[in-house]
């Protein structure tokens, strides 16, 4: 059942949906508007709803799943425009925005929570779990989007990407910078969708080009615990410094 | 016997490193990306259009400036094997496909 088209404008590009259940909406606001336009660019299939409700836990209603159903088709729309969306959790220092890069449940949250207790009004956030990546002439730029964990941690303004921080558990706090080679596969196994043709192909090819040429990029082996927050924080604030922000 | 690359992966280079990236059509036999080193992304080029072994050793024999056959005929069936083994390379006979 179609209920109206709305529109989603993500890193200044506006896309627009035609949701299968009524409630789906609410979940896309404050960044969902009505549209005056009766086409749309991106609808789920009913066969594409039915498996989104399969995969999402039992107790979560279609609305959602379809919410986070569409996340997959987002993204690959997005990549025409040279715009990517990543998972991690994009937070903001003064030097810019840091993406903590991991798997589900590896502590992006955990490293966010630690530094907001442990440093009050330091830092913001601009999404707890999937930000969108845009390329342009001078850089990276990293904006909010409607998913956001489970926390809904998010933000309104983007910023420029700084570096990333790719997360691993384990027994002692570890950062090493990490050479193109190796943080390429990592960082490619943190695309939200992978791209279906040449030209999506391409284009997250090009933004992740436009992550490693401009961004530093680390792998942060950690406890999780407070030390392992004071060492991020003090190693970001060094390269914040050594970059002159 | 021809070498072939699978349709659907593309060669290409992220901040100066050479990867292969499977689109969706090849990622059910191989995976999403791989970085290669320069000479394998130079012998990946031949793999393209697909490629015998003897044209193979004699691409690589004339811009490396090996003249010593058998060592390059090795490192070849080395990277050969690989590729063949994550999916990105099809054997087949002249004229024939090699069947999955």
């Amino acid at each position: 059942m179609s209920n109206g088209i709305y529109e989603l404008n993500l890193a200044g590009h506006t896309l627009r949906y035609a949701f299968r259940r009524v409630r789906t909406k609410y979940f896309f606001l404050p960044l969902l508007h009505r549209s005056a336009s009766e086409g749309w660019d991106i609808k789920m299939t009913a066969e594409d709803l039915a498996r989104a409700r399969i995969a999402s836990p039992p107790q979560y209603t279609e609305a959602y799943a379809e919410y986070r159903g569409l996340l997959a088709p987002t993204a690959r729309a997005l990549q025409a425009f040279d715009c990517c969306i990543f998972h991690a959790a994009a937070i903001v220092t003064q030097g810019g925005c840091w993406l903590l890069a991991a798997p589900s449940g590896t502590g992006k949250t955990t490293q966010y929570r630690n530094w907001l207790r442990l440093h009050p009004g330091e830092l913001g956030i601009i999404s707890g779990d999937m930000p969108v990546l845009e390329l342009r002439q001078d850089g990276v730029w990293v904006h909010p989007s409607p998913w956001n964990g489970k926390e809904r941690y998010r933000g309104f303004e983007p910023a420029k990407l700084a570096g990333v921080v790719l997360l691993r558990q384990g027994s002692e706090n570890c950062i090493e910078f990490l050479e193109p080679r190796q943080a390429i596969p990592p960082l490619f196994g943190q695309l939200a969708a992978l791209p279906d043709t040449e030209a999506q192909t391409r284009a997250v090819c090009r933004i992740m080009d436009g992550v490693l040429r401009s961004a530093a990029c680390w792998q942060y082996t950690n406890r999780g615990d407070d030390d392992s927050t004071e060492l991020l924080r003090e190693k970001i604030r060094r390269e914040d410094e050594r970059r002159g922000v | 016997m021809v070498y072939k690359a699978r349709s659907g992966v593309l060669l290409t280079e992220v901040c100066g490193e050479y990867i292969l990236v499977a689109a969706r059509s090849a990622r059910q036999f191989c995976p999403f990306v791989t970085v290669l080193n320069e000479s394998s992304a130079f012998i990946w080029k031949y793999l393209v259009d697909g490629a015998s072994l003897a044209d193979l050793e004699s691409a690589v024999s004339e811009e490396y400036e090996i003249d010593e056959p058998v060592k390059v005929r090795s490192l070849l069936m080395d990277l050969l094997e690989k590729l063949e083994t994550n999916g990105y390379l099809l054997r087949m006979e002249q004229g024939g496909e090699h069947e999955e």
